[in-house]
């Protein structure tokens, strides 16, 4: 397996031996002096300045609030409705007590209940995310007012401790 | 004989974890098991083979039952699972890790954060553990699977080639002469999308102005894919690149067979179904080395560790332009293939099942 390890050129792997991995590279760096000096690629900084929203980066922050987290997570099982299954322990006679309360449950929670639970679920679910962001939030500030102490603390001790 | 019942967040047509449930409950039947699906979306497709999740509560009450819990994103149902008395099985699909999602889509990012968490729990109370790759495994037992009860159950694809290509469009994709790109999947920042633009780009404008990639999967994080739209534009690809939104299985393979080459910028896989399939259709792979690509691939496709655009692009243009790379790679995916032949994961699904059972 052999790899370009140039700096300015990726590492590309080539696992299979039946392959001449070193010509293949070889015919790779020809072709981009090649074309570099015909001046044919477009520049990095153009592909990398090209469009794309930025997205907050807040990959680093950890969710460390373990008890607000263990809250939302506890919410979110909550947030799920759904139909109650009916049983019953009465002998001889269970099944069909069983029977009529399925049936009726069938008729009101297709036509009626369903579609409230399903709204309310929907609900729950935006409410959720609606805490969840502002914990996100939330933890990405601590962050930031965390790094401006510590620089505040630097500034003040190179300027004497004033 | 012991009841066996499968739970999942969605069941419908052309979902990998959905086809590979189907799978399992074929083979369970005909070893004689009674067998059920349960999950909480159930696309119209599927409402025959499908039960609602809920209904599966009272019956994960008999000891003598088995549960195979399909994790692929987080859903309350999982639950039902901490719940069951008989033995259980945990199937896990991986979780994408919920950053990629930040300040994209919060829902997502929720349920990723929530899955992995319910990741936990499961594998907590799991008789097996299985991934359907060693990464997978791996994170299993960093959930705190015991390395005793975890294995790997890769996915079954035994649909492959089934759907005829759709000659007129197949016709019309290939006719023209073009060098075809390939890339399949949901459109979301994980897959590297916008990598793979650009890097497109760089071979379009520098090596190869008649070529088109192919971008095939939901397009349902609208603001990333309007991000995808834009940088098309600065790039000036934006009559070479087509998003195709999600397709129909005929498609699908249309887009297979007219594809040149499959390339891959993806930054986190648990197994990715759509390099097997590339290996199957004959289409060689160019991918990034992360996750679990580099074990689906083994020694065949072509790794990149990460992304200077020149030098891929040029190895891109070797897999297209070199008919003598290009034949050796697709032997070697060839070979690759028979890692995932069905009648062994068929004998590991058993050896599994009766692991579990003699416990």
């Amino acid at each position: 397996m052999k790899t370009i390890e140039n700096t300015s050129q990726p590492p590309l792997e080539i696992r299979d031996p039946s392959l001449n991995s070193a010509d293949i590279l070889r015919r790779i760096e020809s072709q981009i002096s090649r074309r570099r000096a015909e001046n044919k690629y477009p520049a990095v900084d153009e592909l990398q300045a090209a469009w794309l929203p930025l997205v907050p980066d807040t990959a680093s922050v950890r969710i460390d609030d373990d008890y607000i987290f263990q809250l939302l997570k506890e919410l979110t099982v909550d947030s799920y409705l759904q139909e109650v299954r009916f049983s019953s322990s009465v002998p001889m006679v269970g099944w069909l007590i069983v029977a009529i309360r399925r049936a009726w449950n069938w008729m009101s929670t297709r036509w009626y209940v369903l579609p409230v639970l399903k709204q309310q679920t929907r609900y729950n679910e935006q409410v959720i995310i609606s805490m969840y962001r502002l914990l996100q939030s939330n933890l990405a500030l601590q962050q930031q007012i965390d790094e401006l102490r510590q620089q505040l603390s630097k500034l003040e001790n190179a300027s004497g401790g004033e | 004989m012991m009841r066996v019942f499968q739970l999942t967040n969605g069941m419908m047509s052309g979902d990998a974890v959905s086809n590979h449930v189907l799978e399992i409950d074929a083979r369970l039947r005909r070893w004689g098991y009674n067998t059920d699906i349960f999950a909480e979306y159930i696309a119209p497709e599927m409402e025959t083979r499908v039960r609602p999740d809920a209904e599966c509560a009272d019956l994960l009450k008999d000891p003598n039952s088995l549960l195979i819990y399909h994790l692929s994103i987080y859903n309350p149902n999982y639950r039902y699972f901490l719940q069951a008395r008989g033995k259980r099985i945990l199937v896990y699909h991986n979780i994408t890790p919920a950053h990629f999602f930040r300040g994209w889509d919060a829902r997502l990012e929720m349920q990723c954060v929530l899955g992995r968490e319910a990741l936990k729990e499961l594998v907590a109370v799991a008789d097996l553990s299985l991934g359907d790759s060693e990464y997978n495994r791996q994170e299993l037992v960093q959930a705190g699977a015991p390395l005793e009860k975890t294995g790997v159950l890769p996915i079954f694809l035994s649909d492959f080639g089934a759907q005829p290509a759709d000659a007129a469009q197949l016709r019309q994709l290939t006719q023209k002469n073009t060098t075809n790109w390939l890339t399949v999947g949901r459109v979301v920042p994980s897959k590297g999308i916008h990598d793979l633009i650009r890097l497109f780009s760089v071979y379009q404008r520098a090596i190869n102005a008649d070529a088109i990639l192919y971008i095939v999967g939901s397009t349902g994080m609208p603001a990333y894919t309007d991000a995808l739209f834009k940088l098309t534009q600065s790039l000036g690809v934006s009559d070479r690149v087509v998003f195709t939104g999600r397709v129909s299985d005929t498609l699908l393979t249309t887009y297979y067979r007219a594809a040149d080459l499959y390339v891959i910028a993806s930054y986190h896989e648990g197994f990715c179904v759509p390099a097997v399939e590339s290996m199957y259709f004959g289409v060689p792979v160019l991918s990034r080395k992360t996750t679990a690509l580099p074990e689906t691939l083994g020694d065949a496709g072509i790794l990149f560790t990460h992304l200077g655009y020149e030098p891929v692009a040029e190895m891109a243009h070797l897999l297209v332009s070199d008919s003598e790379i290009r034949d050796r790679v697709i032997k070697k995916q060839k070979e690759q293939l028979q890692t995932f032949n069905s009648a062994r994961v068929e004998n590991k699904l058993r050896q599994f099942i009766d692991w579990v059972n003699v416990r």
